[in-house]
């Protein structure tokens, strides 16, 4: 099924690029169109980040990340959050039972975030407390238990769901939280011709029939690979001052920023854009990060990591558009 | 260092070399061809030659400036060559990381010198060609202008020379002016001296076409007139000989003789004067009181002689002095005032050297009777001498300042001396001779400065009017001229305000 080749070589780099093409063949069987966010969703697992999908019900974002745990060939479990869905729910928790010799031991019962890739559907529908303890996780790769932690395996992903439309009884993230998720990208509706060839190939079957084509290692090996992709003083500077752009308070932001933002990103978003573009890059099918990767990763890292203010909502503007316009008045200097 | 990288420097180099040349070429040939324009224009004598080693002196100073300041460092080149060829950076990143080592940095070189090889070296093009195509045009034109540039240097614009024409009435004025001095009392010699050159200048004006050639001509003529009335008027210089021996006799003798206050001589008053200096050398005078002290020099005083004794003294001394006083005046010894004073002194028959001689023989009354003698045969020639001086001086001037006001030219500078000023006292002090510009000591005077009723000669009747009168009367007459003729604003402006400063300056 698959092969690793160890060390960064001609070998090793055409292996990735067929990696990522079966990859994307196999979940083409399962999904259909949503080139970009298969794109957004490899990028980010090969990268090590968590992403959050926005999307209308019914759109496959369930469909997509169950796919990717079989093409993945990595353990998947989906929570579906809900209010009354407590941390421990998440988290697993210490539970007493008899052992062989019928006395009453404590053994921790592992919670459904103990697997590769964990799908949190609906995560806004949780309270924040159960919130916090997912996060905590998504960010630590460990369950702490009383006094005992349990390591997650790697690779380990999350991708959360949110529904954008019904908001009431809802927790939104808040945003520190928000911050650790590598991507956000938004699942839209299905053009006609989608929905067609959507309709046709469920009428024949609802099943995923994808089939496994990379395993954990494997992920783990195209990550070491794609983090020694060089990226040249002139890009990386690019990749920085687009983020320090976003920052209204500050004297050298971008008057975009400075008019339509609340507040702008984390250093997080400057780590996340260079290490995604190193994958772009070499999904690509280059060895370097370019300007080109930079702008094509600005709205899926920044999106969810900015506030717009009212001005934009009265000028009517999204949050995309606002990244768009830092984008290209931060180019203006290169 | 990757080849096909290379092969792009290199040919960048190449670019730089050729805009460097295009641009020394161009900023010579504006160089040479801005001097050469300069060498044409101005009076500087750049010589032609020389805008060729200024062309290449700016082409290889331009050239090599252009060639060193267009240095790119090969992170510029690279950061050209991905923005030129849309080569994603790659090349950039090679050039960052040239130094290092790594598999994936030495497979990102492999990949980025791949796509380089894939680009033509000629594809990376000379960018604004065009802007150096024209700059080369342009500045061939300047060169191009500065050998079509006409050479002014030796152009001299125009004077606008204003015309003159002789008038008739200056004709009749010079005509007129002729006559008077033709018809004068003017000693001969240099009345025909000033005929000749009033002739002369009138010929010459009936040729002469512009104003600066008429001045030329009447200032000319002035001069000339001057000197001959220099020559003509010896008065002054005779009697300041004659005051500068500081002979008291030959004092009272140069003041008999002066007539500067005069306009003309007056015999009456030089008669007096005459039987003044006689009573002076006899030792008697009617008036005590206005008689001048006899205070002398020499040691033997005369103060106490009187009569033949005085008389024998007097000239005695005076006549020793008699043969150097005139030799520092400048004036001849055949001038009609110094031949009239050597008569008076050598005469045969009536001269003091002669009484001299003789006086010891004569008694008093004797004495006296050849003293007077002597003064009756020398006064009238004393007289006339002078008289002719005067004329000669009054003629010569009125000619001068006739034409002054004929043409309206100024008059030459014509500084006669004075001759001992009014009030002189000669016995009262010893004269410092130190200091001949004190009061009265008769060195070279200012010119005249008349009060509005001061009696002037009127150039044009010949009579004596007062100056305010024949101010106005010449004021009549250029404004009348002035408003019939043909000048221009600016020089009627400049004639009305030197007749106003003629105005302004009367003493009243």
């Amino acid at each position: 099924m698959s092969e690793v080749v160890n060390g960064i070589n001609t070998e090793s780099i055409k292996l990735f690029s067929e990696r990522i093409a079966e990859i994307k063949r196999e979940l083409a069987k399962d999904v259909v169109g949503q080139a970009d966010i298969i794109d957004g969703v490899i990028t980010a697992i090969i990268a090590g980040g968590n992403v959050l999908l926005e999307g209308v019900p019914g759109v496959g974002k369930t469909r997509l990340v169950r796919s990717l745990g079989r093409v993945l060939s990595l353990p998947f479990s989906r929570i579906q959050f809900t209010p009354d869905l407590m941390p421990s729910d998440v988290t697993g928790a210490n539970i007493v039972e008899k052992d062989e010799n019928g006395r009453l031991v404590t053994k921790f019962n592992r919670g459904p975030i103990f697997a590769n890739l964990v799908l949190a559907d609906e995560i806004n529908r949780a309270t924040p407390k159960t919130q916090s303890a997912m996060l905590e996780v998504m960010q630590e790769h460990k369950v702490t238990v009383g006094k005992q932690t349990y390591p997650l395996n790697e690779p380990f992903f999350v991708l959360a769901t949110e529904n954008p439309i019904e908001q009431d009884g809802t927790y939104p993230l808040p945003e520190a939280q928000m911050d650790r998720f590598m991507f956000k990208l938004i699942v839209d509706y299905p053009s006609n011709e989608e929905l067609m060839n959507i309709v046709r190939m469920t009428q024949k079957t609802m099943d995923e029939t994808a089939e496994a084509v990379v395993g954990g290692s494997e992920i783990l090996a195209m990550r070491e690979l794609a983090s020694e992709v060089p990226i040249c003083d002139e890009v990386l500077y690019y990749a920085v001052n687009l983020v320090s752009n976003t920052h209204p308070a500050s004297d050298d932001c971008a008057p975009s920023a400075k008019k339509y933002l609340k507040y702008g990103a984390s250093p997080r978003a400057a780590q996340g854009l260079v290490t995604c573009a190193k994958v772009r890059a070499l999904m690509d099918g280059r060895y370097n990060v370019s300007f080109e990767d930079i702008d094509a990763l600005a709205c899926p890292i920044l999106r969810h990591r900015i506030k717009i203010n009212y001005t934009a909502i009265n000028d009517k503007l999204t949050v995309d558009d606002v990244i768009g316009l830092i984008v290209k008045e931060t180019k203006k200097g290169f | 260092m990757s080849g096909n990288f290379l092969k792009f420097k290199r040919r960048r180099n190449l670019i730089r070399a050729i805009k460097a040349v295009m641009l020394g070429v161009s900023c010579g040939l504006v160089a040479s061809g801005v001097w050469l324009i300069l060498s044409k224009l101005t009076v500087i004598a750049f010589e032609p030659i020389s805008s060729l080693y200024v062309g290449l002196g700016a082409l290889v100073v331009v050239g090599a400036l252009a060639f060193l300041l267009d240095r790119r460092s090969d992170k510029a080149l690279a950061e050209e060559l991905d923005a030129t060829f849309d080569l994603q950076e790659r090349v950039q990143t090679m050039i960052a990381y040239k130094g290092d080592e790594g598999d994936m940095l030495s497979i990102q070189r492999q990949d980025a010198d791949l796509a380089l090889s894939k680009i033509p070296t000629g594809k990376y093009k000379f960018k604004r060609l065009w802007v150096y195509i024209i700059a080369l045009l342009l500045s061939t034109g300047v060169l191009a202008g500065g050998f079509l540039v006409k050479d002014m240097r030796g152009y001299v614009p125009p004077v606008e020379v204003e015309p003159f024409e002789l008038s008739a009435f200056q004709e009749a004025g010079i005509s007129n002016l002729i006559n008077y001095v033709a018809g004068s009392d003017m000693e001969e010699e240099f009345k025909t001296a000033i005929v000749d050159e009033l002739s002369r200048l009138l010929t010459s004006l009936r040729e002469i076409t512009t104003q600066p050639e008429m001045l030329e001509a009447v200032n000319g003529s002035m001069s000339v007139i001057r000197d001959i009335t220099y020559l003509s008027s010896t008065a002054t210089e005779v009697l300041n000989a004659l005051w500068e021996t500081e002979d008291i006799y030959f004092r009272n003798f140069a003041k008999t003789l002066d007539t500067s206050n005069q306009d003309t001589p007056d015999r009456a008053d030089f008669d007096e004067k005459w039987g003044d200096y006689y009573h002076i050398l006899w030792g008697d005078t009617e008036n005590p009181e206005e008689a001048p002290k006899t205070k002398s020099n020499d040691s033997n005083s005369s103060d106490s002689l009187i009569g033949k004794d005085r008389v024998k003294l007097v000239i005695s001394t005076t006549v020793l002095k008699l043969e150097f006083t005139f030799k520092s005046s400048g004036v001849d010894n055949d001038d009609e005032i110094i031949s009239a004073i050597n008569s008076l002194y050598y005469d045969e028959a009536h001269g003091l050297n002669a009484l001299l001689n003789k006086i010891d023989d004569l008694d008093e009354d004797e004495a006296e009777e050849a003293l007077k003698a002597c003064f009756g045969a020398h006064g009238t020639p004393l007289y006339n001498a002078i008289s002719l001086n005067k004329t000669n001086a009054n003629v010569g001037e009125y000619a001068m300042i006739r034409l002054s006001a004929l043409f309206i030219v100024p008059l030459p500078e014509f500084e006669r001396p004075d001759f001992v000023k009014n009030g002189e006292s000669i016995g009262g002090g010893h004269q410092d001779t130190e200091n001949p510009n004190q009061e009265g000591s008769g060195g070279v005077g200012e010119g005249a400065t008349y009060g509005s009723d001061d009696m002037v000669l009127d150039p044009l009747t010949g009579e004596y009017v007062s100056y305010g009168a024949l101010l106005d009367k010449y004021y009549a007459i250029m404004y009348e001229k002035l408003e019939g003729g043909s000048y221009t604003e600016e020089q009627k402006e400049i004639i009305k305000k030197y007749f106003g400063l003629l105005y302004s300056g009367i003493e009243k």
